[in-house]
């Protein structure tokens, strides 16, 4: 399972990342609908955006990056080291009560013992220098303050230039100023004919690496995050969304949904297959194999409109069509919510559940019929066993093993489609979140889910298995 | 499932006394088919839907198969243009390099050498190519007794032709010289060319002469030729092949000899006409783009006179022939927004305008007072009523078009912009059953591929292609085409080839796994083992011996990726991810509106789809049951 799950991973990412187009620009675009076109500077504001999210990196880092615990370091400096920040490793409250680990990115922090008036003083400083109007004079006396600050003072450089980091152009806002004066502090030169990135870069890895490394108040802890670790990160456009709470939460509405979709379908399936493979050849089958087919052939989206048109207040005006809440759920009692809940998942749960119905019992319908052409149930027939009793005792389990293959084929459809259903319902569940990490072209929104749905399906390729040994017991698994 | 082996001497010796011996697996399969009503059922429904994609050109469009007239705009433009082009090219004659390069630079072009000349020579070109256009644009409405105004306006290009020769000769000071005679001459023209003024026969100018026109025809690009000159080969099927048939004496050797050579036949004839297509009428126009004819025509902009007539001439107005449906795909009504079929009540204009809901109220007004007949004028009429109505606009009726409350003007209703809703039915199918087919042919070619090496070869081939199938099939396949779909930007691909390939990208496993099963039956068996000690090839053994024994399952589940194409196209567009608007298919046009007030827009594509997918199925299911050998009892 999780080899598969990471293969799914490696699917989806490369599935995104080899389709034509840039990334940042797809993902910043939202579609071409035309935020880009907005306001000046778009290639600054695609630069930004690529650097944020480490889009500008090798393909290989970047899966790594997204996949586990690994902090993998930029371009030309070590492999587990991070040449802008250290991860700090936050602790969190979760949902569930246990605590999350978080590795977030962290400023620059003065060395233990600075002095509060030196500090101000250091920040005045790294201020001036970073600002573009203050001249030379004001300039050269700023980095004298910081360069004989020693030691103490690198922080406040370093704090700017990771300011910085994310501007598309590092020629400006004094970042030429703040590399000279790390130069001088290093005793260190760089090549002038690198570029901006690069220099800032080995800036950095100088600071970690050879300078500065004990200077950090790192938390000594490994840097943490990535899939492996259960961080699926934050929603691209909004970082203050962490896709792990927002998924479950979005779960809590969709999963009931589906497993009630998925056991009304067999509930409703099975003994209309076994009616119509009883009544094989007569009127009331081919109504019913008529009346299976045609429902099998609607498409999910069309169904749920018309539901919606039906019921809705356009016509009869029986059943509420949107979301799963009345605007008053909030001052119900108890058994008035329930009854709203209710009445608001009818539609939603019968477009999930009718295509899996005629699906479903169309092959419980052959499978039945395949089994009652077989030798033994001629045999029970002419031992003179009732018809029911031949039907249910020996023949039913037999003829199941087909229907019971296509759990796990089923169980993703449900999901799939619920993109669909959650959208012309507009129930804020899983699908909804998928269709929105669609519309907002977000990368992370977008693995996070369907992560799971291939997790989901695993977990439906799994139930079958088992359900294999309950109805057969010769099908054995080691 | 492998084929009865009808070549063995028995039965080769018995053929001519009785022929029921000779019936090849495929006589067997079309012989069970037929005899299911169903299965006819939905294939002439198919072939019928597909008639309609293929025609749609003929059957809704707002270009008449055949105009005769005179383009009065179209001239006029010309003459002004003649004058206007000169002044233009001497400008890039004298302007420098740098200059030329800033201007392309604010116009956004710089760099886009398909859509702007980059060099100041090339732009000069085609600036004298665009004269040309315009000069036999107007010698064919010109008369031939205007000999002095032919020879002047011949002569125009010609000049234009040696400026730009200059000018790449390095001449610039000739060519600004040529140019400004040229200018001079055309601004002579304007006043000696002008086309005469029908009401004002006196006033004098060019005594026009009309010419024929099919516009509908000439935006036919060759290869719509090819499916249309298909299709009425296979529409005709049902005539054709039984008196074939006869014609080889319905002897089902040569009958079976014959399949290969009509298969041929069929294709290439098609294949001739949209060469002899591309020949005489060239690559085809934009056709899903708006044409001027309607509004020209209501305009005055064009004048409808029977061709070789003269503008003076009276009593020779020409009866203009329009396509059935005579709305473009793209052409917009913007006074009659979301309007309703137009054979029910609901959808009456209120005094030559589309109030949306203003027939409903005012039934209700008469329902609540009986007997107050006049209660409509009443609405109308009062203050609140003004103002009401003052936001719409009054339907314009364009030449040709139904009357605002006939029953046909717009027989499915209208979408947000007031287009027809039927004739984007009839384009959509174009686009929806385009990626049903293109999809199911790639996604099954590729599958069988795959299947085939695993099947075959066997070993660690198999296990890598296994492997693949496993991680590909454990994410849902809508979801992944879904998102995969959405990070193709649609100016890369177009949105439609997009979903194709990614459908059959995604999609293949199915179709690889069975053909891996049948290989892997078939690997061992006699005929394969022979084909080897043959020395045959790998290739030729797996495609030409026992890929033919494997189509059988794969032509099932063909059927059936048909219709999953079908259905997740729509599905696709339906989100908003797929097809934008102008262009048109089944599942963006139910996108259209999200109101359940529409219902027009969301019931009638629906219906559609179901009714192409259900044929589908039924087809599937009739093949799979025709090719199941235990069903032959």
């Amino acid at each position: 399972m999780i080899p598969t799950t990471f293969g799914v991973a490696l699917v989806v990412f490369a599935l995104f990342h080899a389709a034509p187009g840039d990334p940042a620009t797809v993902m910043m675009g939202g579609g071409g609908t035309g935020e880009l076109d907005q306001g000046s500077d778009t290639e600054g504001r695609v630069d930004r955006f690529r650097r944020k999210h480490g889009l500008d990196r090798s393909l290989v880092v970047q899966f790594f990056d997204y996949m586990g615990p690994f902090n993998l370091s930029r371009d030309g400096v070590t492999w587990l080291s991070s040449p802008y920040t250290e991860r700090k490793v936050l602790e969190e409250p979760g949902p569930d009560g246990k605590p999350l680990r978080l590795g977030l990115p962290q400023p620059i922090d003065y060395l233990p013992g600075t002095p509060e008036t030196l500090k101000d003083q250091l920040d005045e400083a790294r201020r001036t220098l970073t600002n573009p109007e203050r001249g030379e004079t004001a300039w050269a006396d700023a980095r004298r303050t910081i360069l004989a600050a020693g030691e103490q003072g690198l922080p406040a450089l370093f704090q700017s230039l990771y300011d910085q980091r994310d501007r598309a152009n590092l020629d400006d806002s004094g970042v030429p100023r703040l590399l000279d004066a790390v130069a001088e502090a290093s005793g260190k030169t760089w090549q002038p004919d690198l570029d901006g990135p690069t220099r800032l870069r080995q800036a950095f890895a100088w600071y970690y690496e050879e300078g500065g490394g004990y200077r950090v108040q790192n938390t000594g802890e490994k840097p943490w995050g990535g899939l492996l670790a259960g961080d699926l990160g934050s929603e691209m456009q909004n970082d203050a969304v962490r896709i792990g709470p927002e998924l479950w939460r979005r779960i809590k509405v969709s999963l009931p949904l589906s497993l009630i979709s998925v056991i009304l379908a067999y509930v409703l399936a099975l003994p209309l297959g076994i009616f119509s493979a009883r009544n094989h050849g007569k009127k009331r089958d081919g109504l019913i194999t008529i009346l299976l087919f045609v429902l099998f052939a609607i498409p999910t989206f069309w169904a749920g409109l018309m539901l919606v048109q039906l019921f809705g207040i356009t016509k009869l005006d029986w059943l509420p069509v949107v979301g799963l809440h009345d605007k008053d759920y909030d001052t119900m009692g108890w058994w008035a919510r329930q009854w709203d809940l209710l009445l608001h998942c009818i539609l939603p749960i019968a477009t999930m559940t009718y295509g899996s119905l005629a699906y479903l019992s169309r092959q419980m319908r052959a499978g039945m019929m395949e089994v009652i052409r077989q030798d033994y149930i001629r045999t029970a027939r002419a031992k003179g066993l009732s018809e029911d009793v031949v039907i249910y005792k020996h023949a039913l389990r037999n003829s199941m093993i087909p229907v019971i293959t296509l759990l796990a084929s089923i169980l993703p459809v449900l999901i799939g489609g619920s993109i669909i259903v959650e959208k012309v319902f507009e129930i804020p569940g899983m699908g909804r979140y998928a269709f929105e990490g669609l519309s907002n072209r977000d990368f992370n929104v977008l693995m996070a889910t369907t992560i799971l749905v291939g997790v989901m399906t695993q977990v439906g390729i799994l139930l079958s298995d088992i359900t294999y040994t309950i109805v057969d017991p010769r099908i054995r698994h080691d | 499932m492998t084929k009865p082996s009808f070549e063995s001497m028995e039965g080769l010796e018995q053929i001519d006394d009785a022929p029921e011996y000779s019936k090849d697996f495929w006589d067997l399969v079309f012989e069970q088919l037929g005899k299911r009503a169903l299965f006819k059922v939905g294939m002439v429904l198919l072939a019928l839907m597909y008639a309609v994609a293929i025609y749609a050109p003929f059957l809704a469009n707002d270009r008449p198969y055949r105009f005769e007239g005179v383009d009065i705009g179209g001239y006029n433009g010309a003459l002004r243009q003649l004058v206007s082009i000169p002044s233009v090219m001497t400008g890039k004659v004298r302007m420098s390099d740098e200059e030329f390069r800033k201007e392309l630079e604010v116009a956004g072009t710089l760099g886009d050498a398909k859509k702007t000349p980059q060099t100041r020579g090339d732009s000069l070109a085609a600036e004298a190519e665009t004269v040309h256009d315009r000069v036999s644009l107007m010698l064919g409405y010109l008369p031939e007794d205007a000999v002095q105004l032919r020879e002047t306006l011949s002569a125009l290009p010609k000049a234009i032709d040696e400026a730009v020769a200059a000018f790449q000769a390095g001449n610039a000071e000739k060519a600004t010289e040529i140019l400004r005679d040229v200018k001079k001459d055309a601004r002579a023209l304007r006043d000696t060319a002008k086309p005469l003024d029908r009401k004002e026969p006196g006033a004098g100018g060019v005594d026009l002469v009309a010419r024929m026109e099919r516009p509908l025809w000439d935006d036919i690009p060759p290869l719509d030729v090819f499916f249309m000159v298909l299709w009425l080969w296979v529409l005709a099927w049902p005539i054709w092949n039984p008196l074939f048939n006869r014609l080889l004496g319905r002897n089902r050797e040569r009958i079976r000899h014959w399949r290969m050579r009509k298969t041929g036949m069929v294709l290439g004839t098609s294949a001739l006409a949209a060469l002899v297509w591309f020949g005489v009428f060239g690559a085809g126009g934009k056709q899903d783009a708006n044409a001027p004819y309607k509004a020209d025509l209501q305009n005055g902009n064009r004048i409808a006179i029977q061709a070789g007539s003269r503008l003076s001439d009276t009593g020779n107005e020409f009866q203009v022939t329009w396509a059935p449906i005579n709305y473009g795909v793209a052409e917009s009504h913007l006074a009659e927004q979301f309007r309703p079929p137009t054979w029910l009540s609901q959808a009456e204009s209120t005094e030559g305008s589309w109030v949306p809901g203003a027939a409903d109220k005012s039934k209700k007004a008469a329902e609540a007072s009986p007997g107050a007949q006049d209660a409509p004028k009443e609405l109308a009429g009062d203050k609140k009523g003004d103002e009401f109505q003052a936001t719409y606009k009054e339907v314009e009726i364009r030449e040709s078009e139904p009357g605002i409350d006939d029953w046909d003007r717009h027989i499915a209703g209208t979408d947000e912009t007031g287009r027809d809703f039927f004739t984007r039915m009839i384009w959509g199918a174009r686009t929806s059953l385009t990626v049903g087919i293109l999809s199911a042919v790639l996604l099954t070619l590729i599958g069988i591929f795959f299947g085939a090496l695993a099947g075959y070869f066997g070993g660690w081939v198999d296990v890598l292609i296994m492997r693949l199938i496993e991680v590909l099939q454990s994410i849902p396949a809508f979801y992944l085409i879904l998102l995969t779909v959405v990070f193709i930007p649609p100016d890369t691909i177009k949105p439609i080839f997009a979903i194709v390939i990614v459908i059959a990208l995604i999609r293949w496993t199915g179709t690889a796994r069975l053909v891996r099963g049948e290989f892997m039956r078939l690997r061992e068996a006699e005929f394969v083992v022979a084909a080897r000690a043959l020395g045959f090839s790998d290739l030729r053994t797996m495609f030409r011996h026992v890929l033919p024994n494997a189509m059988s399952p794969v032509l099932v589940s063909a059927a059936f990726a048909v219709a999953a194409g079908i259905l997740t196209e729509s599905a696709i567009s339906f989100l908003g991810f797929g097809i934008r608007p102008p262009e048109a298919s089944w599942g963006s046009l139910v996108n259209e509106s999200k109101s359940p007030d529409n219902w027009w827009i969301q019931v009638f594509p629906g219906v559609l789809i179901f009714i192409t997918v259900t044929c589908y199925n039924l087809v599937g299911d009739a093949f799979r049951d025709a090719m199941d050998p235990k069903m032959k009892e």
